[in-house]
């Protein structure tokens, strides 16, 4: 037998660098990463949507107040300008706060503006003490990230609503519900998507030309109204929970047909891939090859395609919300904050209520960058 | 500068750099060629040696983020004038007027450059229209009669045909009537028949050999296929990772050969008389990655005839063995008077 | 409403050979003519819809794999086994090499664990690598090495016969070189039975014992390797032969090239009579009408050509080889033997 020509281990020149012994172990998730990092915009709209899910898991801790809580001496309250310092006999100290409002009355419109009153500092801090809340329902805590340092002063960082409620607080509650919306709706579009569009894409014939034609009609029809009938069909009597409930699942009902295609499609050309069929003459089983082979070809690309479905589902909510057919206060959500900030005259005298839809749209592009950043990483093996 | 009238295409130290996050891929590291009139250069070499990359440089086509860092490309224009591709706009006016006029590019698969939703006579007469000062309707006879110079068959018929519906020969041929359109003095053809049947891959090689001989073009012709080479080729330069090492004529290189890459290249070819069960020679490892290019000469690992503390160490320069044959390799040392000899072993 | 049919295709229409133990079998031809079909009909890819593949199996008896079910064939896809001709796409890049080439053993509960990471570091050092790569994935691996790895995984279970779909068309020249050399080596070394399907005819000429010719879906001509290249019988071969282009300048003007005009026919629409009529030189009025059926002219020569006894046709010219060459050969060592049939 003679020798075989292969790569002398000698050569010092064939040995890997440090760098490169890393990249020819490294699996496919770490090859996605190192790509993904190389995407400064997709990293800071991830760092934004890791943010908002924070937000939206401890609400309690980062709202001021509770979702609920009202001051009715405080209605239309604007926002205050936050001052750092003070200035004493000694210089200007550090001493955050926030200037009092005087409420004057026009005596002919009896329209009531506030004016600031220098006079008057309320302290502001960071983790200070004030309504008592039960974190998740186990921990009883009285903390909030920012607030008036003296529980009881009137400090509203975004002003106040026509009841005088935080505009910040219920915003950041709005957070919780409106993200977890997309979340809960996607995860269920995902589940039917999957298991219909592999369905699909396995079998083909006869169940890949149902679902197919399904997805089509189902995609034919226009959603607004199509939900707006849907939602119509949810009793007035259900606690906000179920609606809640109902709204996802109603969502994720009409949005699963994208993923399902996304699925489909992969599946097929996974089926004919040279691999896939070396693995089927290798002996492995179907369920094997399904899960060994072709499932992991298709996870990261999923997982873009999810992340690129939720600011959909957000959407949505928020649509419906804010047309009065989908979640209804006392369910704080960005769509029915912004119901507040419906009409004209609250838009002429107090903005700072749209500001729920600054974090509608922040939310939107951070998520729409990341899933993004997330597609072009998902196959790493292309040049 | 060159200055003889004959060359028409002379390419000095071309050095082509892709800037890459990871780093810096010198595809084309000191690329030397020359080209005369009416004959035919074949640039050869395994994939990641740089050879399209040397072609498409040249037409100043080079895909970001690779550029031109520096070297020479002395283009004799059509009214005599020699002009530096290199140092010209990659976008700019002059550049246009060169591309299609003066020289011309067929690639490796028709169908991706051919547009699908224009006919094969639309894209013929765009390229006619765009560098002649002639009407439509005489646009429109002169890509028939291309048509029928490059042999498709019912040429007015098939004018107005989309690129889907020919064979890959017959679009392919259609690729040559469009470069053809604007009788360039130079043909850059990048493997135009690697993805043809061996049949298709004859019948393009006569076509081309009858056009170049009709026409006088030159043609630079970009293959890894040495039975191509030895079909086709006036003159040879064959590349490895980023540079020229060894050209001449293509008998010498064939049967006079130096640099031990091509040695072993000629040798890897299976042959007709190798009696059966014979081994064939071959080259160890592979070619590197152009990130981890080898110290001294890039070839030396893979090399038979590596000489230790040498071919390591030193960058082996250009020498000519004769005139018109050159070489890249530590094995042959220069005499005072700079010709070359054999190392004595 | 759902029924989509759009045609049916025959792109392999009545091919009959046979396969002796131990030797290379090649099937050449244009691509479309139904090579790639043939060779994953074999290995089961495919589901024949008409016909027998006789397989002898070590037991001594013969079974029909075409009409195998899924879970009868599995003893038989151990000793059949098949080299793509992609080493990118053939290789999951998502699993490391120690699961690519043990995937059989795995699934064939032959190995596991420890035992497994052996058998494969063994089979990875049979090929060529080093075992230490069981742990990298594929796109730490060049073109060559990967080839090396899709022989491993195809050597993994002992087989009798592998399937080599253009095992080395899409490598350079002189990593082409050493797959042929490892798959001779191999072949020796296991008594390996190859069926080598390739459009590249010096690779063909190198590596096989003998040579099918295959045109629109049907074999026309069937020879020893020597016989077929130096006295083709069939117009076809004889064409093909001419096209290959010779690595020698001075042999540029030197053979008569038969420039085959037309396209290779569309097999959902042959031509009528001979497939071939329509392009061959020497087509006459009988070969419009009546189809040639596949003769024995000479001994194990087979052909499908009405007139194969009256035309003259001619071979690959003999090349004439440059010192340099000779040298090559002088170095390297004849190591296959030619098998018994």
């Amino acid at each position: 037998m003679t020798e075989q020509p292969i790569q002398s281990p000698d050569d010092a020149w064939f040995e890997p660098s440090a760098a490169e012994r890393r990249v020819v172990v490294a699996n496919q998730w770490q090859l996605i990463w190192w790509k993904f990092r190389k995407h400064r915009l997709a990293m800071l709209a991830g760092l934004v949507t890791f943010f908002l899910y924070g937000v939206a898991l401890l609400a309690e801790i980062f709202a001021p107040y509770s979702a609920g809580a009202y001051s009715a001496a405080h209605t239309y309250m604007p926002p205050p300008r936050i001052q750092f310092f003070q200035d004493t006999e000694a210089g200007p100290r550090f001493y955050p706060h926030v200037k009092g409002f005087k409420v004057q009355v026009d005596p002919d419109s009896f329209k009531r503006t506030y004016v600031v009153d220098e006079t008057v500092a309320y302290p502001i801090g960071l983790f200070v003490r004030g309504e008592e809340y039960e974190l998740w329902g186990l921990f009883k805590l009285d903390l909030h990230l920012v607030g008036a340092a003296e529980y009881g002063d009137p400090v509203y960082l975004l002003g106040t609503d026509r009841l005088g409620r935080d505009v910040l607080s219920r915003t950041i509650y709005g957070t919780r519900v409106s993200m977890s919306v997309g979340l809960v709706g996607v995860g269920l579009s995902l589940l039917l998507g999957v298991i219909l569009g592999g369905i699909s894409g396995y079998y083909g014939g006869l169940i890949d030309n149902l679902i197919q034609r399904t997805i089509e009609i189902l995609r034919s029809l226009p959603t607004i109204p199509l939900w707006m009938g849907l939602s119509a069909a949810i009793p007035l009597t259900w606690p906000p929970v179920r609606v809640y409930f109902a709204i996802t699942v109603l969502l994720s009902l009409i949005g699963w047909t994208a993923l399902a295609r996304e699925v489909r499609g992969r599946f097929l050309s996974l089926k004919t891939e040279d691999f896939v069929i070396a693995a089927r003459l290798d002996g492995v089983r179907e369920l094997q090859i399904i899960l060994r082979h072709m499932a992991p070809s298709m996870t990261s690309h999923i997982i873009a395609s999810v992340t690129l479905a939720i600011p959909g589902m957000i959407l949505a909510e928020t649509a419906l919300s804010f047309l009065g057919i989908g979640l209804r206060p006392p369910v704080v959500s960005w769509g029915v904050l912004l119901q507040e900030a419906q009409n004209v005259r609250s838009i002429a005298t107090a903005p700072w209520l749209l500001f729920p839809g600054i974090a509608v749209v922040t939310a939107v592009l951070a998520m729409n960058f990341l899933g993004d950043g997330l597609r072009d990483a998902a196959d790493p093996y292309q040049a | 500068m060159p200055d003889d009238n004959e060359t028409l295409l002379d390419v000095r130290d071309l050095k082509t750099h892709f800037f890459t996050d990871e780093g810096v891929v010198k595809a084309v590291d000191g690329v030397n060629l020359s080209l005369k009139r009416g004959q035919t250069l074949c640039v050869v070499g395994e994939s990641g040696c740089g050879k399209s990359v040397t072609a498409r440089s040249i037409l100043r086509i080079v895909p970001a983020p690779g550029r031109i860092v520096s070297g020479e490309i002395s283009f004799r224009q059509r009214h005599g004038d020699r002009i530096d591709l290199a140092r010209m706009n990659p976008r700019g006016r002059d550049i246009r007027n060169i591309r299609g006029r003066e020289i011309s590019m067929i690639f490796q698969e028709p169908m991706s450059s051919l547009s699908p939703v224009h006919t094969i006579g639309s894209q013929i007469m765009e390229a006619i229209l765009l560098h002649l000062p002639v009407s439509k309707a005489e646009a429109r006879k002169r890509a028939v009669s291309l048509l029928d110079l490059v042999a498709i068959p019912r040429a007015s018929e098939q004018l107005d045909a989309y690129s889907f519906e020919l064979s890959g020969g017959m679009r392919q041929r259609a690729m040559i009537a469009i470069a053809l359109a604007c009788e360039p003095q130079l043909l850059i053809a990048d493997e135009p028949t690697t993805a043809l049947d061996v049949t298709t891959q004859a019948n393009i090689l006569d076509l081309i050999r009858e056009l170049q001989e009709d026409s006088g073009m030159s043609v630079l012709f970009i293959t890894h296929d040495l039975g191509v080479v030895a079909e086709i080729a006036d003159e040879v330069v064959v590349m490895y990772l980023g540079r020229d090492v060894e050209s001449g004529d293509v008998d010498t290189i064939f049967h006079n050969p130096k640099h031990p890459y091509t040695r072993a290249l000629l040798q890897s070819i299976p042959r007709y008389d190798s009696r059966a069960g014979e081994r064939l020679y071959s080259l160890k490892g592979t070619v590197p990655h152009p990130f981890y290019r080898p110290a001294g000469c890039p070839f030396h690992p893979r090399c038979d005839d590596f000489i230790a503390g040498q071919c390591n160490a030193n960058d082996p320069q250009r020498y000519n063995f004769s005139a018109g044959h050159s070489v890249r390799c530590l094995l042959y040392v220069a005499d005072d008077d700079r010709s070359l000899r054999d190392l004595p072993t | 409403m759902f029924r989509r049919t759009v045609g049916f295709v025959k792109a392999v229409n009545d091919v009959s050979f046979s396969i002796r133990l131990g030797e290379t079998l090649s099937l050449v031809g244009e691509s479309g003519c139904g090579k790639t079909t043939t060779g994953r009909c074999i290995a089961r890819v495919y589901n024949p819809s008409s016909g027998s593949i006789h397989y002898q199996a070590d037991e001594g008896e013969s079974v029909d794999l075409a009409q195998l079910d899924s879970r009868e064939l599995r003893p038989y896809r151990r000793q059949i086994r098949m080299i793509f001709q992609d080493p990118f796409s053939s290789l999951n890049p998502r699993l490391p090499i120690l699961q690519i080439v043990g995937e059989s053993l795995k699934a064939n509960r032959i190995a596991r664990g420890s035992e497994l990471e052996d058998r494969v570091a063994a089979l990875l050092k049979r090929v060529g690598l080093r075992h230490e790569y069981i742990r990298r994935y594929p796109h730490a691996f060049s073109g060559g090495e990967r080839q090396r790895i899709g022989i491993a995984r195809a050597l993994a279970l002992n087989p009798k016969l592998i399937v080599a779909d253009e095992a080395v068309s899409a490598l350079d020249v002189s990593v082409q070189a050493q797959i042929l050399n490892l798959m001779q080596d191999l072949q020796e070394e296991f008594n390996l039975t190859y069926l080598f399907i390739a459009h590249d005819l010096s690779v063909v000429e190198h590596i096989s014992h003998r040579v099918a010719v295959m045109y629109v879906g049907k074999i026309v001509e069937l020879a020893s390797t020597d016989a077929l290249f130096r006295s083709p019988l069939h117009p076809y071969t004889e064409a093909l032969l001419s096209a290959v282009p010779k690595p020698d300048p001075r042999l540029r003007n030197s053979g008569v090239r038969i420039r085959l005009e037309g396209e290779v026919a569309d097999p959902s629409n042959p031509p009528s009579g001979c497939y071939f009529h329509p392009r061959c030189p020497y087509a006459q009025d009988r070969c419009r009408h009546e189809e040639p059926a596949a003769r024995q002219i000479r001994h194990d020569h087979w052909v499908a050509c009405h007139f194969a006894e009256e035309l003259e046709l001619r071979g690959f010219e003999a090349i004439g080889s440059t010192p340099d060459v000779r040298q090559a050969r002088a170095r390297a060592q004849p190591s296959r033997k030619v098998p018994k049939t």
